[in-house]
């Protein structure tokens, strides 16, 4: 069986059936506490003394967490079949209402199980339960009663339930909560799911106790990421390798702006393979049982160059986008190699989109491949592959699964989607990554090649920066607008949300000349797309949680898909209130709302910082704004002094500059803000904040007019 | 408002309304998609001149103007409503748990229709119900989220309760006609009506339950008395007293002799400590659970609560009763008006002491002490008098005053800053705003809220030191103060040889302008409250003063507002005194051009600056 059928059957598999209806499975639930409380982890002990400093800054201090993940094989002449059972159990003390609150309901899946069936074989079940006690200062120990969950349930006569919910009662400030969820599956003929554990934790935790049991016959290849201890497997023992690692003193950690959460936040990632499993996709060089601790990034690529020999598929999609291209090239004698694959490529992605077909990346990779070997301009395709800032980086793969593929064709990257996004163009947080490609015919020799390493090109604050030229004029005590903004480059990717995909599809048969009886029929409705349109690029300019602009006309000029319109480019008129106040005889203009709602920064958040913050992308933004002033009116003398500004730190710039034009009676304002990396050491944090802060307090600025 | 946590009681009779609503809003967010026909009929069934059942068949005829889009059809269901078939082309039922947010679980459900439409292609969906109890069926909503061209809903009442049922129409809107017929064994009431716009979301809109058009259905309780006969036979005075019930209000009451000082404490100790979740299914919905077991698990909805002050009470010694009212963001009508069960949906205690009422909300968790909601002021109420016998009353209404939010400030003025210390007071329903937001929030982010709420507008110039919060919460104190020193370069605007200085002295009004654009309701203001601050302004040195605002005073059908600035009795300082105070709670849709205009002239004097000149 193909690898491409394979994951299909998979997927379709993974969409679960309920069992049954009713109350949680006593049987089940019962067996689960009498485990999980039986457990003699020296860790969970509710006297715990919280440390005065915790207690007084926490809201909730964890105690105790454990989690554990046993997995065994049951392999005879019936079953290949993975067992998996998972217990995460928690010990916390709630200090304050918001805890208090936090921890007072539950919901946890269905107990009586959810089965996949294939085919009329069941290839899977899984079973869930849930148990919480609660430890009173005065020594007493209250059992939650789960019997009192409420089932949540789907189908006309509650036929299946999902999950349920449960409050916990008797909960108090002061108490000590203890909880668990159980979990039990089995795959038959598959793997289970990687396992992840996570470092990065809500609230203050004393002790994080993890550990396993893993069949000595299952394959496991795991890492600890960003700084997550290393574990450790016992040589095996009964046929089980033993992991276990105890940590102490986690600080709680939160999530906030410019953060990388897969390159920042320690977790370990452990995939745990039945490499005999028959329903599923394994390369020929992947690896036999045992323990496989941070692969060599080789041995994975071994894996890739497998999965790409093997893989084949059936499409009509390429026939399809070679017959476009052609009629392309009719149209177009002229066009060069690169223009004729670019418009290959919005051709694959056309027909992926309109055809409904909604390949995955790689096999668009593969396809777009094999196109430009056929189209034969004299270049070189590859597949690659590449990882974006949001995974894991490809030097510390541990699985063919993890990467983003695309296609390579010499040195240009044709990255799947559809996006404000011409060929070639790569997304902010792919630039600068590290991936590989595997070039030449693979199939011609099963020879092990190492990938050529690859490193998606940087660019630069000018080629993603966001461009604003403003006319304003006063009217009373209402700022009229002219505005037109152009975003060039990864700066795109912020109007992507205004525009749907059938604006997308409509903009590559224009590019692609596609004839109008070929076109593909929207679904969707114009005008209310329209109106979202309006509604987000008006949100793009609104200027501060009080002052919304009445817009009065927008018009979308590109979209930059297509390379003819290369950028994202749109007006908008409109009005503004709420900006000018009376001062005696004179008027202030608040004219810092007029350049950006600049985020603002709290106090605690300019003060610590342990992680990097990160931008997409290194860019920029750039504002000229012409500003008539009323007749009878002049500038104030000494009012400009505050609206020249020239901030620059390690970070970026930020960068203003007032002018009056006595002659038009205009002030010209230009501001600058700009960002050189995309990424900013934790350490060079206050390089940031001085911008931040700069371009925050530059919305407070203000102009003063007087009469002449 | 997240404070006023009400419970559903009585849901599930109102569910059509809400549901339809809440579910189908999002869906049917755009108006490519109409409905060209909405048909509804509602048979009562009768045996022995009792309503015993009511069956609704329902069609709709769903069309897609422009493109190809999908409808759903959505109608509600629950152990007492079933769903006896729902059919439409090419799709499916979809049936589902629908709890609202504030709810752990309710029971309430949804069968779900997802039509896929073609462009001018007419689909038909039908669902048929059945009320199982028909004292569930007493309001039938006109109105749909998408836009109907032509709607008609028909009751059929047997003739043998044509005495006992009584339809009414409410708020029937302009071109709907509201007809009664008689024929054969039946009476027929039919609402027509064409070109009705939808009811969608719009931000600061009043509740579809409180404009739309509906008819009442009345006759299944004789009157209000009736009505109270029903609730109050639901409720289980089993374990209304037990020794834990006991032990812990001669815990409370100990060493108090005065019994307001009792009830007090008793109505403040069960808001600051059971937590307010709300279960609602089934008979949930209407009676309360057992003080004991409430006590016990430390949780309950707007029903535990109150039976848990009901019981307390009564351990005391003090005329504990329970209270049924309807709450004034959802219920439109008095009970003696409807005596019907959608006429209510909330639960309170009362305390009678020497012949009068004190009511006491239970799910206020920083409710002061003797305070009334403002969801509440003014809504009559059943009170629990006997088995038989109940009283109407109504809830007094309280003075503005006692929702004060104020601000005191003494401000200096150098060429590049403003600085100073600020006191702000919350009172009332600020209180309770103010310490919701507060211990909501996880101790790390509390000082962020409290610069949030000292610093309103929020800028990025402002910084705050020697923060000192005394929100009395654990007290019940009735009010909360948040104090700080102060420094901000935003509210000056420098020149060669003035400053220009802008107090803002109403901090916060809780107002918005209105976006007019496919407006299609009105607004309601959140909830009554009063702003005041008192600010002096020293001079700064060097300077003289230019120009002060002058006394800006506007008096608008919803709000008054009057900011003045005068010289203090030394001439060194101005001093800023302003106040805002609500006043009409609802602006009709007609009206919010008025309400803008009005809106933006309070704005424009509460940005006046004040002008010191170089010397």
């Amino acid at each position: 069986m193909s690898m491409k059928k394979l994951v299909f059957l998979v997927l379709i598999g993974m969409l679960g059936i309920p069992i049954s209806y009713g109350v949680p499975n006593k049987k089940f639930f019962k067996k689960a506490a009498d485990k999980v409380w039986s457990m003699n982890i020296p860790e969970f002990n509710a006297k715990t003394q919280i440390p005065d400093s915790l207690a007084t800054s926490s809201s909730a201090v964890i105690i105790a967490l454990y989690q554990n993940a046993d997995v065994d094989l049951i392999k005879n002449a019936s079953s290949n079949r993975t067992e998996e059972e998972i217990i995460s159990r928690v010990m916390v003390k709630i200090l304050d209402k918001s805890a208090l609150d936090y921890f007072s309901t539950f919901e946890f899946d269905e107990s009586k199980g959810k089965s996949i069936k294939v085919a009329g074989l069941i290839l899977s079940e899984y079973k869930s339960a849930f148990g919480a006690r609660i430890y009173k200062s005065d020594g007493r120990i209250i059992d939650v009663d789960t019997n009192e969950a409420y089932p949540v349930t789907v189908g006309k006569k509650k036929d299946y339930t999902t999950s349920y919910k449960l409050a916990i009662g008797g909960l108090e400030i002061g108490d000590v909560l203890e909880y668990f969820y159980y979990d039990e599956n089995w795959v038959d003929e598959f793997s289970i799911r990687p396992i992840r554990f996570d470092f990065m934790k809500k609230y203050p935790t004393l002790s994080y106790v993890l550990s396993g049991d893993i069949h000595k016959d299952l394959t496991i290849e795991y890492r600890s990421y960003n700084g997550a201890p290393e574990i450790d497997f016992s040589a095996p023992n009964n046929n089980r390798r033993h992991f276990e690692t105890r940590l102490q003193n986690i600080p709680a950690s939160e999530y906030g702006k410019g953060l990388l959460p897969e390159r920042q936040n320690p977790f370990v990632k452990m995939f745990i393979t039945n490499f005999t499993a028959r329903l599923e996709y394994h390369p020929a060089t992947s690896r036999n049982a045992g323990v496989y601790r941070n692969l060599m990034t080789g041995t994975v690529y071994r894996d890739i160059l497998t999965l790409l020999r093997d893989a084949t598929y059936e499409s009509s999609l390429p026939n399809k986008v070679l017959n476009l291209t052609k009629d392309f090239v009719k149209q177009h004698p002229d066009a060069d190699a690169t223009t004729i694959i670019d418009a290959a490529w919005l051709a694959l992605n056309y027909y992926n989109y309109v055809d409904d077909k909604d390949e995955e990346d790689i096999w668009l990779a593969i396809m777009f491949k094999d196109i430009v070997d056929k189209l034969k301009l004299n270049k070189t395709a590859s597949v690659a592959f590449l990882n974006s800032r949001d995974d894991v980086s490809t030097d510390q793969l541990i699985s063919w699964r993890q990467p983003d593929y695309l296609c390579l064709v010499d040195d240009r990257y044709y990255l799947p989607g559809i996006e404000c996004r011409l060929p070639g163009e790569i997304p902010g947080k792919y630039q600068g990554e590290e991936g590989g490609t595997f070039k030449g015919d693979l199939k011609a020799t099963s020879a092990m090649i190492f990938p050529d390493i690859i490193k998606a090109p940087m660019t630069t604050p000018k080629q993603n920066q966001i461009v604003v030229n403003t006319i304003a004029s006063i009217d009373g005590l209402d700022i009229k607008l002219q505005r037109n903004t152009v975003l060039s480059g990864v700066e795109k990717e912020k109007a992507e949300p205004a525009f749907y995909a059938d604006e997308w599809a409509s903009d590559i048969e224009n590019y692609l000349g596609i004839p109008e009886n070929k076109r593909y029929k929207s679904k969707g409705d114009k005008e209310e797309h329209k109106k979202n349109m309006i509604k987000y690029l008006t949100e793009k300019i609104a200027i501060g949680p009080d002052i919304k602009p009445k817009v009065n006309n927008v018009e979308v000029v590109s979209r930059g898909i297509t390379p003819d319109k290369p950028n994202v480019e749109y007006n908008i008129d409109c009005t503004i209130e709420g900006l000018i106040s009376e001062a005696g005889n004179d008027i202030v203009l608040n004219v810092g709302k007029l350049f950006g709602d600049n985020y603002v920064l709290t106090d605690r958040e300019k003060s610590h910082r342990e992680n990097d913050y990160c931008f997409d992308a290194p860019q920029q933004v750039r504002y000229e704004t012409t500003l008539q002033l009323p007749d009878g009116y002049t500038i104030k003398e000494g009012t400009l002094d505050d609206l020249n500004v020239n901030v620059r730190s390690l970070a970026g710039q930020y960068y203003t500059k007032a002018t009056y034009n006595e002659e038009n009676n205009t002030v010209n304002i230009s501001v600058i803000e700009r960002y050189a990396r995309y990424m900013i050491s934790a350490e060079m944090w206050q390089e940031v904040v001085t911008i931040f802060d700069t371009a925050a307090k530059f919305n407070s600025a203000t102009l003063v007019l007087t009469h002449k | 408002m997240k404070g006023a946590k009400i419970s559903v009681l009585l849901r599930v009779c109102i569910v059509w309304m809400f549901i339809n609503l809440s579910i189908t809003e999002c869906y049917a967010s755009n108006d490519n998609v109409i409905i060209q026909d909405l048909f509804n009929e509602y048979i009562i069934k009768e045996v022995n001149g009792q309503m015993t059942q009511v069956k609704n068949n329902e069609t709709m005829v769903f069309l897609a103007q422009r493109s190809a889009d999908k409808a759903y059809a959505v109608t509600s269901y629950s152990d007492d409503i079933t769903i006896d078939k729902a059919s439409a082309p090419g799709t499916k039922p979809m049936y589902l748990q629908d709890d609202d947010e504030d709810v752990l679980f309710s029971g309430d459900r949804i069968c779900a229709l997802a039509i896929n439409l073609n462009p001018n292609k007419s689909v038909k969906a039908t669902f048929q119900r059945t009320y199982t109890k028909p004292e569930q069926f007493c309001v039938v909503g006109l109105y749909s989220t998408y836009f109907v061209e032509h709607l008609r809903t028909i009751i059929r009442v047997p003739s043998a309760l044509e005495n006992i049922i009584k339809i009414t129409p409410v708020r029937l809107k302009d071109g709907m006609k509201f007809t009664r017929e008689e024929r054969g064994n039946e009476i027929i009431y039919t609402v027509e009506a064409t070109n009705l716009e939808p009811y969608k979301y719009e931000k600061h809109a009043p509740g579809v339950a409180l404009i739309a058009p509906c008819l009442k259905v009345q006759g299944y309780f004789k009157d209000v008395y009736d009505l109270y006969h029903y609730l109050n036979k639901r409720i289980s005075y089993k374990n209304e007293r037990t020794e834990s019930i006991d032990s812990l209000a001669r815990l409370l009451t100990n060493g108090k002799d005065n019994v307001y000082d009792k009830i007090d404490t008793i109505a403040s100790w069960v808001r600051q400590n059971i937590r307010y979740i709300a279960v609602e299914n089934g008979d949930y919905g209407i009676y309360p659970e057992d003080a004991t077991v409430v006590l016990h698990k430390r949780y309950g909805d707007c029903k535990g609560s109150a039976g848990l002050i009901r019981s307390l009470l009564r351990s005391s010694g003090i005329d504990g009763r329970f209270v049924w009212l309807g709450t004034k963001e959802s219920i439109d009508c008095d009970w003696t008006d409807f005596p019907i069960l959608s006429s209510g949906n909330h639960m309170i205690a009362a305390a009678v002491v020497n012949d009068s009422i004190i009511y006491l909300d239970g799910t206020m968790r920083y409710c002061p002490a003797g305070y009334i909601s403002s969801s509440l002021r003014g809504a009559q109420t059943i009170v629990e008098k006997n088995s038989d016998e109940c009283i109407i009353d109504h809830i007094p209404d309280v003075n503005i005053d006692n929702d004060t939010d104020s601000l005191f400030a003494e401000i200096k003025i150098t060429e590049d800053k403003v600085f100073g210390r600020l006191y702000r007071c919350f009172k009332g329903v600020m209180h309770h705003i103010f310490c919701d937001a507060y211990y909501d929030n996880k101790k790390s982010k509390q000082q962020d809220i409290l610069k949030t709420y000292l610093a309103y507008p929020k800028n990025a110039t402002t910084s705050f030191s020697n923060i000192v919060v005394n929100t009395g919460a654990d007290n019940n104190r009735d009010g909360s103060i948040v104090e700080a020193d102060f420094e901000e370069t935003a509210s000056i605007s420098r020149t060669t040889n003035a400053l220009y200085v802008s107090i803002y002295p109403i901090k916060e009004a809780f107002l918005d302008l209105v976006d007019l654009n496919d407006r299609l309701r009105g607004m309601k203001i959140s909830f009554p409250h009063r702003y005041v601050s008192h600010i002096i302004i020293n001079i700064p040195e060097g300077y003289a003063v230019d120009a002060i605002p002058m006394i800006k005073e506007v008096h608008s059908k919803w709000f008054d507002s009057t900011i003045s600035y005068t010289y203090s009795d030394d001439s060194k300082s101005i001093v800023c005194n302003a106040e805002f105070r609500t006043k009409e709670m609802i602006v009709n849709n007609d009206e919010l051009k008025s309400w803008n205009q009005d809106y933006k002239n309070f704005m424009s004097g509460n940005q006046w600056r004040l002008v010191f000149k170089k010397q």
